[in-house]
């Protein structure tokens, strides 16, 4: 796959970082406007690279947050509706409502569905005649002209129970109302690529002009981010004033072959995407208004998140790193504009509340810290749980034996390199093997679901037996939770002393290296 | 990637396979060369990530990962910037986490590699006196950035 690596090129970004610094009299503060091109910026450190000459404030560029949140309470009643098949890009999961979010919708046993594309929750549809499926159009310019495809498309070929619930919102709008905060601090911006791609770049230069801020077009790659940086720095520093040596931009898509037209509605601030009215007899497919990006009042705020201090560190007003103090909403995560730089986080600020067991649970993450810490040890608190190792060691008498059990859950149950069974013979060996200790037998319980064919389970089972005697005498389990349909519990004992110091105890050491032995990845489950 | 890519159909060019592996070999290799091993770890759900932050915060050390020494084959990076997801948090099933005394980094290498799994070894970092508790990698452009724990399971970054 080629451009994995050619725009993050060290030899190509660090002399441009070097220019930037030079360029730059004084420190200067800008604006990304795409959740995208943070993401980069906060990946790559580029901020902390910058450290004196720019100064980011990440803007309010993913949709996620500036979705409002009564159309996020929509999405959470039409996904519970049992009638119901909700699909949305991954990204909107676990944006809070007021009460929930689609995540802990679909756990309470919602239809929710994360779709990669709205014309595969089309497809969803077409599969599901029985059922209303209903896609979560969320986006700025750039989703939209995918989104009306599918309406097109679900009309072209008669499908009546696709819907689409719309939340556009546009970037021009969202600069005003940053410019004309009072307490706005952004001197310059980096808009988007592929919005400008979808749109043209032509509704930049009135606010460029009203707001006398340089707008920088830029792709999402570190050099692509990097150039754009300097192209900004260098008009504020009043070194770029013909305009002849602006590059050549497209003009953008304005009317799209499908015949969905995006247009500016009579009100400055709306943004239609109407199907034309000859098409509009048949079947149910339906695009809805665009909401409005209301400008902020003086006395309010832009309804862009459910959460203040999200509002104020957007505008600029908040530096980043005041959040963790600020946040009793951001409690429990850290979000992608701390101070530390992390990129870890979905925003906007995440609730953690639930009464329900959910997927996240079983994802290795914080929630299954918070579950153990929470919910287990409290009542089945010993020393030896206390140590929190892959598996148990404890003496008997006067043996030292460790002790591991685990629940495999894995769909589909045979896969490249493996299956359900060889992957739970490696997993609770490992585990033990990870104490320092030989395994020495395994003991191994199985749920099958009714209905599973039996070829399959001969398959795994000789796969469960082809690599247990490859490792003779190995074996072992102690239990992790999973969420899923199928699985095998594999439970038990064995006694093998540990060779001394080959033990997954905590040490301290100035300086300890690390070593991967294979390669990293491979495996993956989502 | 390789699970993911047979659920959810998703025909790569080349076919992502597994790594899942029994690692009692390699653990024998380390026993035999004597050197004092620290920690093991095999990181399964939550990826090398999610491990690097458990040891960290179990143990009260900082630890420093280098971006360009982390090995991730070209077509699990490839699957992982189409689906928008970070290889670090990635599950495994075949990968061995050695915390070792700085001095012997060379002699665990040498008894790593001397086994069929163990072809690929390398350090991909160090325990740092900074920071404790927390991971930070160091970018191929040489910044800096939080490796966190993940909340839940990652979602594909889309936009």
């Amino acid at each position: 796959m080629k451009y994995l690596t050619e725009y993050r090129d060290a030899t190509i970004a660090l002399p441009l970082i070097e220019r930037i610094k030079r360029a730059a009299t004084r420190p200067w503060t800008l604006m990304e406007v795409c959740g995208g091109q943070t993401h980069t910026i906060v990946r790559q450190g580029l901020d902390e690279l910058l450290e004196g000459a720019i100064e980011m404030i990440h803007g309010p560029g993913c949709p996620v947050c500036v979705t409002p949140l009564e159309q996020i309470d929509k999405a959470l009643m039409l996904a519970a509706r049992p009638d119901v098949i909700f699909t949305s890009f991954g990204d909107m999961l676990r944006v809070p409502g007021s009460d929930c979010d689609l995540q802990q919708v679909r756990s309470r046993g919602g239809n929710v569905r994360v779709v990669y594309s709205p014309l595969d929750a089309l497809e969803i549809a077409r599969r599901h005649p029985d059922r209303e499926v209903v896609f979560f159009a969320v986006g700025f310019e750039t989703t939209a002209p995918a989104n009306a495809m599918a309406v097109w498309r679900a009309r072209e070929l008669g499908v009546p129970n696709f819907s689409v619930l719309v939340s556009h919102v546009t970037v021009p709008p969202a600069i005003s109302a940053i410019m004309e905060s009072p307490d706005n601090r952004v001197q310059g911006f980096l808009a988007a690529g592929h919005v400008c791609a979808v749109m043209g770049w032509t509704e930049y230069e009135p606010l460029a002009m009203r707001y006398r801020v340089p707008i920088v077009v830029t792709g999402f790659e570190p050099l692509d981010i990097l150039e754009g940086m300097l192209m900004a720095v260098q008009q504020l520093e009043g070194h770029w004033r013909d305009p002849d040596e602006r590059p050549a931009a497209p003009a953008g898509v304005r009317r799209l072959r499908c015949g969905t037209e995006v247009r500016t509605g009579r009100r400055s601030r709306e943004r239609i995407v109407r199907v034309p009215r000859r098409r509009r007899t048949h079947g149910k497919a339906q695009a809805a208004t665009m909401p409005r990006v209301r400008h902020p009042l003086h006395s309010g705020a832009p309804p862009w998140c459910a959460h203040g201090i999200r509002r104020r560190c957007v505008r600029g007003v908040l530096p980043p790193r005041e959040i963790p103090r600020a946040g009793r909403l951001h409690r429990g995560r850290s979000t992608i504009v701390t101070a530390v730089r992390s990129v870890t986080l979905v925003c906007p600020a995440p609730l953690d509340a639930s009464d329900r067991v959910q997927l996240g649970h079983g994802s290795g993450g914080k929630m299954s810290a918070a579950l153990l810490r929470e919910r287990f040890l409290p009542a089945l608190a010993n020393d030896v749980l206390a140590q929190l190792g892959d598996g148990a060691l404890v003496n008997v008498a006067g043996v030292e034996v460790v002790l591991s059990t685990d629940t495999f859950v894995v769909s589909p149950l045979e896969f490249p390199g493996g299956d359900i069974g060889s992957l739970a013979v490696h997993g609770t060996l490992n585990d033990v093997v990870m104490m320092g200790a030989r395994p020495v037998c395994l003991s191994a319980g199985f749920v099958l679901e009714e209905g599973l064919s039996l070829d399959i389970l001969d398959r795994i089972v000789r796969s469960m037996a082809d690599a247990a005697s490859r490792h003779e005498g190995r074996g072992a389990g102690q239990g992790r939770r999973s969420l899923h349909q199928h699985h095998l519990h594999r439970g038990g004992r064995r006694a093998i002393p540990p060779v001394a110091g080959a033990r997954a105890t905590r040490r301290r050491s100035d300086c300890e290296r690390r070593h991967r032995p294979t390669w990293h990845g491979d495996h993956g489950c989502a | 990637m390789a699970i993911m890519a047979a659920r959810e159909g998703l025909a790569f060019e080349t076919t992502i396979t597994s790594d899942s592996a029994c690692l009692a070999g390699l653990v024998d290799e380390l026993r035999a060369s004597r050197v004092d091993v620290h920690v093991l770890r095999d990181p399964t759900r939550g990826g090398v990530a999610s491990a690097l932050n458990e040891i960290a915060a179990a143990s009260g050390v900082g630890v420093e990962i280098d971006e360009t020494l982390l090995p991730v084959p070209d077509d699990v990076r490839a699957a992982c910037e189409v689906l928008g997801l970070d290889p670090l948090y990635v599950a495994n099933e075949g990968i061995l986490l050695a915390f070792v005394p700085g001095g012997d980094a060379e002699r665990v290498l040498g008894a790593l590699r001397s086994h069929p799994l163990g072809i690929g070894a390398l350090q991909i970092g160090r325990v740092i006196p900074r920071h404790p508790g927390v991971v930070a990698l160091r970018t191929a452009l040489g910044g800096t950035r939080i490796v966190d724990l993940l909340p839940g399971d990652q979602l594909p970054r889309i936009c």
